[in-house]
């Protein structure tokens, strides 16, 4: 769907195109724009047309032009346009310094949480294994116990109600209540690890990320006229360089 | 993450079902423990009466009933009557009394005269069970 705002910058272009082919008396040429990356890329024409398209016919001639992607570096280049001739035009945006320099700090910031938010969480699975293991073992001391039980239930043999009364029983009472002990010290470690975990998680998901301001951006709106709903505003930049 | 937490705390409440452990003071149901505090049923002293034999002999005769079936599982077993007037001894053995009901003859007692006897109920050697009797033979 053509806005306004595209109706108004094609008849601009048109009118630019047809006056320098009038002056010029020769055919215009076609430009085929190959742009890395593919898609999102704009340019500005000759200071200003801010386009998109991915072809342009222009009166022949040398043309400047600016190219932007977001995350990428405003280039300029100039291209001479050759009357009735369609021309493919290959560029390769480069990333912007401040988008690499971005990258490098998400990457510092992801790795410094996943570091805070994974290390909690194997320690804390390892303590649940741990854990695991524990209570097995401890369910295994307990079977030996009501085993013990059952067979003084069971015998009839007065030396071996003797032995298990004397000897056995005391003696997995002993492995028993050692089993306890060793689970109950696992599984408190690992429910204060299981806490640390939660706390660090929750910690964590209060950090801010690193935004990206894409300075690129602000310098190649302001190469051109912005239209806007209210008339548009003209947005440049100036710079001075102040020397001895 | 909370998950965790009350997968572990699920954990550690099904461990509090195997806190309890053995109390040994409190396994005395075994009929067959030196320790067993129920009621006495694995044997029990029917009779005590006294007969005269065809030589003109007195015998005094203890009939004793044995209960195997409350024992906590098959065993064989042994009845001893002990003569504490005289160091004599009569042995029963489950495999000779099917019927579990055994009759220890005292040969050549004197009438008028109390004896006493210790009927012992023996498995493997031990002594489950002991009664005393006494009684005077007559007829």
């Amino acid at each position: 769907m053509m806005t306004r705002t595209t109706i108004r910058k094609s008849f601009l272009l048109l009118l630019h195109c047809a006056c320098t082919s009038i002056a010029s008396a020769q055919a215009p040429g076609k430009l085929r724009l190959m742009v890395d990356p593919g898609a999102g890329f704009e340019f500005v024409l000759d200071h200003r047309f801010r386009m998109q398209q991915r072809e342009v016919e222009l009166a022949p001639g040398p043309h400047h032009f600016s190219f932007w992607a977001p995350t990428r570096r405003v280039t300029d280049t100039t291209i001479t346009v050759q009357s009735g001739v369609m021309k493919d035009f290959y560029i390769r945006l480069p990333y912007s310094p401040e988008y690499i320099a971005y990258n490098k700090q998400l990457s510092q910031w992801q790795a410094k949480r996943n570091l805070q938010r994974r290390l909690p969480i194997l320690a804390t699975a390892g303590a649940g294994v741990w854990t695991l293991v524990r209570y097995a073992k401890l369910k295994d001391a307990k079977e030996v116990l009501d085993g013990d039980r059952e067979r003084y239930r069971l015998t009839a043999v007065p030396s071996d109600i003797t032995k298990l009364k004397e000897v056995t029983i005391p003696q997995h009472k002993e492995e028993f209540r050692s089993e306890r002990g060793k689970f109950y010290m696992a599984a408190g470690i690992s429910l204060a690890c299981a806490g640390v975990s939660y706390y660090l998680y929750r910690r964590t998901g209060k950090q801010e990320k690193p935004q990206f301001n894409d300075p690129e951006k602000v310098r190649f709106d302001g190469l051109v006229w912005l239209p806007g709903t209210d008339g548009g505003q003209w947005a440049t930049q100036l710079s001075m360089t102040i020397g001895k | 993450m909370r998950t965790s937490i009350l997968l572990l705390a699920s954990v550690l409440f099904l461990a509090a079902c195997h806190k309890d452990d053995v109390d040994i003071a409190t396994l005395t149901t075994n009929p067959m423990d030196a320790d067993y505090s129920g009621q006495a049923v694995l044997m029990e002293v029917d009779t005590v009466h006294t007969e005269v034999t065809v030589w003109s002999i007195h015998e005094q005769h203890v009939t004793v009933r044995v209960h195997p079936g409350h024992f906590p599982s098959p065993a064989p077993y042994e009845v001893w009557c002990i003569e504490e007037n005289v160091p004599d001894t009569i042995k029963g053995y489950s495999s000779q009394h099917p019927d579990n009901r055994f009759e220890l003859e005292n040969y050549q007692v004197a009438l008028g005269t109390e004896y006493c006897y210790r009927i012992q109920l023996r498995v493997a050697d031990v002594v489950i069970r002991e009664e005393r009797v006494c009684a005077i033979a007559q007829l």
